[in-house]
This record gives structure tokens, C-alpha cells and sequence, in this order.
């Protein structure tokens, strides 16, 4: 019983393989439209999973035990809107009234700044003032030196912390650590480097910073020095957040002496928020992408048809034949699926390459990040078999009610 | 036993309104190593006896036993075994599958026991007895007229099957070449096979040993030519 099966499987594999060899044109357009349309899938999948992994990065790196503070109402467009709300009266009463708060470190910025060191100048996208504890507060390892330290910020000492790619970039060869770079006059010395890292989007490359005591840069540029751009706090137990960061809203609309009718001129952002933001953003990416990958599948598949029943057209002969030599009706469907289902199968190989190869590229481009994994390998060619069974039944059904005798008089 | 036996055959076509009868009552009897041809000319029915006669086309109405069974209760299936065991068809275009070689197309109807040893050497032998020992791996396009029909010949013979059916078999061959594909015949014929052969040249006909005129869908004239 196995070994007629198993010749009968040989036997259509042979006959399909023959087959699709004989039309080699055919067997590549339909090749073609199946891998581009599996790559496209392919590249939706990934990319989606590739904003899934980034969002979980993302949180993680902000932190399941923070919040971040910032002045203004971030979803309110309102014109005219002040952004400078949050003061040291608001970082000090966190610091003694906030239950569970273990670290609360405050934020300005100067944004789009020459920095310089010898000959070689870089416009640096932010220019952070903070106090000590800056890269602990953001989950940031440093790569080599220290943090900014009580120190530093008391005595508003002329050091920095830089990003890797400043780094890189003014200390290919050499150790950054104690060299004396130039923030416009100010010369300042580094003490500790950031490790990199992966983030595009947002205000430039995050790997291009530069971070200063906040004393410094107040000082030094002669900003407000009651007045800061964003707190960043970190909590004690992480499973408490909701309850962190109601009281927290409760204490900064208290401070801020605002009226029950007046809305927040703050914001507060805890991991939750950037999930539930990102989850929204992934939406949009799913059904968008979604959408077309459907769209280009039902387009392909109706292509597919179309060149499915140009080959049995083609056939016809062939397949009249065959039914007069007696061969039964399901072999010649089985034949003719199996025909589809082969060219589907290497179609979404191929198109599985394909969209890795395109994939690599986008990353490379960083345009989106895209994750290839199992998940995209068996959803691509399961679509790919499924399109191809699909929409080849239905030519195969007319094939098997060819009439022989109509074949053999024509 | 009757190989074939036909009573009061008839074939109507519908061409919208208007009917045509074809076969117009055939009693027909072919008894094992035959060697008939059904001659007539073009519209006299041969062509439509010799595919209800192959199982390609159903009567209209009367009855036809093939080796005693009752053909219009036979199931699809069982049809289709009949037509592949026990009927071998050579048709005037030959109908060689244009992308497989000779041997492959001598083993199509062999179905899945195409790779089997023994259906293998069948169609090697069957080449060989057919002068084509030397063409074997070529495509029908590699081939003449005369060599296509002898691969379709043995392809007609390859499951041994009891009658083989030949519709015009030298209608697109020249005389010589026709002649050639006749002693085939013939010589297969002595070894026992039965032969019903469709043909419009009384010349071709006289390669049969029985001969039968059809005119108009009826049997005109019915004799031993040898």
C-alpha cells in the first residue's frame, strides 16, 4: 500500500517536474510573481516583528520603574504653550514628599551646537544639562569613565559625558577619556562615554549627545536656572507605577497651584505610556502594511490564476491525451496542483531570499527595522501555498473536464 | 467471446434545432485477432463508431458490450480502466507529448509503474522491435513523421492491451512511409492482436483481413478482404 503510494507520488513529481521544465518562460514569470509577492509579505512580517522587538526595547530601556517628566502638555497642540514649567521647587518636593521615589534627576537641553575638538567640529544635535546620576537614571551603561557625579553639579565643573558617536568620531584612535572638547568656548573635559545605542527617531541620533552638569550649562549659556526641561524619576517597586505616578500628578498640580477645571502643564510618560503609544504606532504600521501585502497577494494570485489557465490552454492536448490513455481524473488534478504547488513552494523560497536581501538592505539603510525569524519563513510560505492551491484549483478543475475526444479531433 | 459486440448503435449530434444522425444503427461484431478497417468517406460516421468504440464517446442510444460487459452502466472510472488496459489508440497526429522523449512517451500509459523494471524494459524492447532502438532519448521534434508513429505505436502497445484502435494511422505520412507503418500492423495483427483501423484510402484498407464500408452512418458492406 506504501509502496503504491509512493509511487504514485514519484510518478506525479516526475511528470510535474517534466513538465514545468518543458516551459521554462511560463515557470519563470509565475516563479517571479510568486517570489515578489512572497518577499513583500515576507518584508511586512518582519518589519512588523521588527517594531514589535524595537517597542520592547524601547521600554526596556526606558525602564519599568520610571517616569519621565516633561514640561508643557505634549498631546495638546496648543500655540504659545510653556514648556518650562517644571522648577526646582517641583524637584525638591518630589524628593521629600514623592513616596518611593529613590532618584529624581532634572533635564534642560540646547539643541544644534557646534562642538569642537582640534580641528574637527561636529553640530550636536543636544546638549544636555543634567546633575549626577544622569546615565543611571536612563539605564545607560557607560561604555568607559564614570557618570556625573554631586560633584560636578555642585561645583559646576567644565566635564562631560559623550555618546558613542561622538566618540567615534573625535577619538578614532585614542581614549577619550580626559581630552578637552569644545561645547562653542567652553571647554570641557570628558570623563565618561555612553555605550551605544540602536535607536533611530526622536530628536537625531541619541549616540550624538553630549551631557554636562546642569549647573555648567546654565551657567555657561545663561539660561533660567529655576527651570527645567524634563525630570526623570525612578521608583522603588516597579509593580506600584499606576499608584507612583497618580501621586505624582497629584504633588505637581498641587505645586503648580492649578484649579481642578485646568488641565496638566506637565506631562507624565511611564513605560506603559510609550507601550500603549507604540502598540498604537505598530497598529497603524500592521494594518497599512497589512493591507497592501493582502491586497498584493489577491493581485498575484489572480495573476497566478490567469497564467495557470494560459498552461492548461497550452495543454490542452496534452492533458485530452492523457484522459484518452486512461489516466484518472484526480491524477491529472493532482498533477496540475502539484505543478502549482511546487512552483509556489520555490516561487516563495525565492521570494523568501528575496525579501531577506531586501530586508538587509532596509536595515542597512535603517529605514525600518526588520526581524526575520521562523514566524516569517512559515507564514510567507504557507501564504505562498495557500495563494497557489488557491487559485490553481480552479483551473485544475477544468483540466480534468477537458474532453478527450474534443482534443483528439481538433 | 465477442471482443466487441454493438446492437443498433446509434449517434445523434444536436447542432441547436436541428439533429443529425450519425450512426444510424451499427451492428458490429469483433471477435479476437481481427484486423478490420472501417472505411468511408469523410461524414460517413467511421471516426464517431471508432470513438464510441474506444470509450472517447457514448452511444445515443443501442447497446455496446465490450468483452461482455454492458458499456453504458460501466462507472467513469472503470472506463478510464478499460480505455488504459485493454485499448491501445494511434491517432493520425500522432499526439506525442512534445517535451518528453521517446521512451518517456512510450511509458506514459504505463501510469505509476513507469520506473518498474519490467515496464522499462517493455518499452526499450518495444522501441526496438519498431527500429528505434537508436532514438530512444530523443524528443518527438528530433523525430520523422514515420518514426513518431511508430513511438506511438509501441505506445499503443505497452500495456499488452487487447484491441488497438488506429484512426487515420498514415494520414499524415507518405506512401512508402505509410506502407512501413501498415506491415506494423500487420505483423502485430499475426501475433494475435486485434486491429480496428479507420481510413478513408481503400489502399490502406486492404492491409486489413476484414473490410467494412460505412456510408451515411450505416454499415454498407461487410467482407474478408484476405
Amino acid at each position: 500500500m506504501l509502496n503504491l503510494w509512493l509511487k504514485k507520488i514519484s510518478f506525479l513529481f516526475w511528470l510535474g517536474q517534466k513538465s514545468l521544465l518543458a516551459y521554462k518562460l511560463r515557470t519563470f514569470f509565475v516563479l517571479m510573481a510568486i517570489a515578489f509577492g512572497i518577499s513583500s509579505i515576507s518584508i511586512v512580517i518582519s518589519s512588523i516583528d521588527g517594531a514589535q522587538k524595537k517597542a520592547v526595547q524601547i521600554v526596556n530601556w526606558f525602564g519599568p520603574d520610571a517616569v519621565f517628566v516633561l514640561g508643557g502638555d505634549i498631546y495638546s497642540r496648543a500655540l504659545g504653550q510653556r514648556r518650562y514649567t517644571l522648577s526646582l521647587q517641583d524637584l525638591k518636593a518630589i524628593k521629600e514628599h514623592l513616596p518611593g521615589v529613590y532618584l529624581a534627576v532634572p533635564m534642560r537641553a540646547i539643541h544644534n551646537i557646534q562642538v569642537r575638538y582640534k580641528d574637527k567640529n561636529m553640530q550636536v544635535n543636544s546638549v544636555i544639562g543634567s546633575t549626577a546620576h544622569y546615565a543611571d537614571s536612563w539605564n545607560w551603561p557607560l561604555s568607559e569613565g564614570r557618570d556625573l557625579n554631586e560633584d560636578d553639579y555642585k561645583r559646576a565643573k567644565r566635564v562631560a559625558l559623550i555618546g558613542a558617536n561622538l566618540a567615534r568620531f573625535f577619538f578614532p584612535d585614542s581614549n577619550p577619556l580626559g581630552k578637552t572638547l569644545f561645547v562653542q568656548n567652553l571647554p570641557l573635559q570628558v570623563v565618561g562615554v555612553l555605550s551605544e545605542r540602536d535607536f533611530s527617531g526622536g530628536s537625531g541620533d541619541i549616540n550624538k549627545r553630549l551631557i554636562m552638569p546642569l549647573t555648567t550649562l546654565t551657567k555657561r549659556f545663561n539660561l533660567n536656572r529655576t527651570y527645567y526641561r524634563a525630570l526623570r524619576l525612578k521608583f522603588l517597586f516597579p509593580e506600584n507605577m499606576q499608584f507612583y505616578a497618580q501621586n505624582l500628578e497629584s504633588l505637581l498640580r498641587y505645586t503648580h497651584k492649578l484649579r481642578p477645571e485646568e488641565p496638566n502643564d506637565f506631562t507624565i510618560l511611564t513605560a506603559q505610556d510609550i507601550l500603549k503609544f507604540l502598540s498604537m504606532l505598530k497598529g497603524g504600521l500592521v494594518l497599512f502594511l497589512g493591507l497592501t501585502a493582502c491586497i498584493t497577494s489577491i493581485i498575484g494570485g489572480f495573476v497566478l490564476a490567469n497564467l495557470f489557465y494560459l498552461n492548461i490552454e497550452e495543454r490542452k492536448k496534452e492533458i485530452g491525451l492523457k484522459l484518452a490513455l486512461g489516466y484518472p481524473k484526480e491524477l491529472i488534478l493532482a498533477q496540475v496542483l502539484l505543478e502549482s504547488l511546487l512552483l509556489c513552494l520555490w516561487g516563495g523560497l525565492l521570494g523568501l531570499g528575496l525579501g531577506y536581501g531586501l530586508g538587509l538592505l532596509l536595515n542597512k539603510l535603517n529605514l525600518i527595522p526588520l526581524q526575520f525569524s521562523l514566524k516569517t519563513f512559515s507564514l510567507s510560505l504557507v501564504s505562498a501555498l495557500a495563494i497557489g492551491i488557491g487559485f490553481s484549483f480552479k483551473p485544475a478543475k477544468t483540466a480534468v473536464n477537458i474532453s478527450p475526444l474534443e482534443v483528439l479531433k481538433s | 467471446m465477442n471482443l466487441i459486440e454493438t446492437q443498433n448503435l446509434r449517434k445523434v449530434f444536436k447542432q441547436g434545432e436541428v439533429e443529425i444522425e450519425v450512426l444510424k444503427g451499427i451492428d458490429l461484431t469483433v471477435k479476437k485477432g481481427d484486423f478490420i478497417s472501417l472505411q468511408g468517406t469523410s461524414g460517413s460516421g467511421k471516426s464517431t463508431l471508432l470513438s464510441i468504440l474506444g470509450l472517447l464517446d457514448s452511444p445515443t442510444s443501442g447497446s455496446y458490450f465490450f468483452k461482455g460487459e454492458e458499456v453504458t452502466k460501466l462507472s467513469e472510472e472503470r472506463i478510464s480502466q478499460i480505455r488504459n488496459q485493454q485499448l491501445g489508440f494511434v491517432f493520425q497526429h500522432f499526439f506525442l507529448i512534445p517535451y518528453l522523449t521517446a521512451l518517456e512517451n512510450v511509458l506514459i500509459p504505463t501510469l505509476y509503474n513507469k520506473n518498474s523494471k519490467q515496464s522499462q524494459k517493455k518499452a526499450r524492447d518495444l522501441l526496438a522491435l519498431l527500429n528505434l532502438q537508436d532514438r530512444l532519448h530523443f524528443k518527438p521534434a528530433q523525430l520523422s513523421g514515420g518514426q513518431q508513429q511508430r513511438v506511438a505505436i509501441a505506445r499503443a502497445l505497452i500495456n499488452e492491451p487487447e484491441i488497438i484502435l488506429a484512426d487515420e494511422p498514415t494520414g499524415q505520412l507518405d506512401s512508402r512511409t505509410g506502407e512501413e507503418i501498415l506491415n506494423i500492423f500487420q505483423k502485430i495483427n499475426d501475433q494475435g492482436k486485434t486491429i480496428i483501423l479507420v481510413t478513408h484510402d481503400p489502399k490502406v484498407a486492404g492491409f486489413a483481413r476484414q473490410s467494412i464500408i460505412l456510408e451515411d452512418g450505416q454499415i454498407v458492406s461487410q467482407k474478408l478482404t484476405k
